[in-house]
């Protein structure tokens, strides 16, 4: 654990003897987990990898604040700042993409290249369920439909648990407001294309988000799209194929 | 051959005391007295430990015998549906023949 702006982080470091640094972003609802048992380690073999929890997600300790893109990315230059990285290339994974999208756009200095997972636009529509807070009913679909994805069935507990940490969340502390304050974000990386970093924008064929991965290609000089098999579980699902396009990003 | 037998029987039940406790102190010791815990015991069924609990696990694992073995390759090496109905007894298993082979 690391304390960063008065709250506790989750941190796992592999392969600290690497010159290059990757940090590694989950998405809202997950936790670190998503990128350890499989991505992390292949990328380790090579260079330091950072995996940390967001605020109020795995480990990490839970805020009656600061869930935006801004906060997030305090956040993480805390966490780049205590472990000594001056530039890391980061990697995003749904809600995390955006929080490397935005370290790239204010923070320029601290990023080297973008990796981008499964990133949607807040904005666009399809995250609106989100956005509307708690709904049991969403949650439960969302569950079920995760199951089938990645053929696990959680227990009960753990379904319990998963709805308790997200009915917190939303009634307990800003994260609805949070997430509302940062809709604008693509409209910003399209007003006068801001971001410059080599990117690598990675989808799922059955993705959501194709429209967000068309836009932030269009807006993204330097980046390069492709399209793997799966859906928005694809770093569960098909992780073989997120390392190979990364190493070679890399 | 019965010396071996009985060393390796002690060998896991050394490995299976300290991974019990590694689990313990992830998911709480009453929560193992409610559920109960044994080789058979599957991490995130029987002992429904869920994915950034199994990752605590796998560091302390690390921690303790990672100059031994290469535990993480072994567990990354998973499909995911393996590692899913991963058992204590299966990891106790890797751990002992792993020693036996260095």
């Amino acid at each position: 654990m690391i304390r960063i702006n008065n709250n506790d982080f989750n941190i796992l470091e592999l392969n600290k003897s690497a010159t290059e640094t990757v940090v590694m972003i989950h998405g809202i609802f997950t936790n670190l987990s998503v990128f350890y048992f499989s991505v992390a380690h292949e990328l380790a073999k090579k260079y330091h990898v950072v995996l940390y929890d967001l605020k109020g997600h795995g480990l990490s300790e839970t805020a009656c604040s600061g869930y935006d893109l801004q906060s997030a990315s305090k956040d993480l230059l805390g966490i780049l700042y205590e472990l000594h990285i001056r530039k890391a290339h980061l990697t995003g994974y749904s809600y995390g993409g955006l929080i490397a999208l935005y370290m790239a756009v204010y923070y320029p200095e601290t990023v080297d290249k973008l990796i981008i997972i499964e990133t949607p636009n807040l904005n666009d529509g399809q995250s609106r369920p989100l956005l509307e807070g708690y709904n049991k009913l969403f949650l439960d679909r969302y569950l079920a439909g995760l199951s089938v994805s990645t053929h696990m069935i959680p227990s009960q507990r753990k379904i319990d648990k998963i709805h308790r940490q997200v009915q917190y969340l939303f009634e307990h502390t800003t994260l609805k407001e949070d997430l509302r304050r940062d809709l604008d974000l693509f409209d910003k990386i399209a007003e006068n294309n801001p971001v410059t970093n080599e990117t690598l924008l990675l989808y799922a064929t059955q993705t959501e988000c194709a429209n967000a991965a068309a836009f932030l290609h269009q807006h993204i000089k330097k980046s390069s799209l492709y399209y793997g098999k799966g859906d928005h579980s694809i770093p569960v699902q098909n992780p073989e194929w997120l390392v190979d396009k990364i190493i070679k990003f890399l | 051959m019965d010396t071996v037998i009985l060393n390796k029987r002690r060998q896991s039940e050394i490995v299976f005391k300290q991974l019990s406790k590694f689990v313990g102190d992830i998911i709480g010791d009453d929560v193992i007295e409610q559920i109960g815990i044994s080789q058979e015991s599957i991490f995130t069924k029987n002992l429904e430990m869920d994915s950034i609990e199994i990752v605590a696990f796998a560091e302390k694992v690390k921690q303790k015998y990672g100059r031994e073995i290469d535990f993480i390759s072994w567990i990354s090496g998973m499909e995911f549906q393996k590692l899913y109905n991963l058992s204590i007894g299966q990891v106790v298993d890797y751990i002992v023949n792993s020693n036996d082979s260095n």
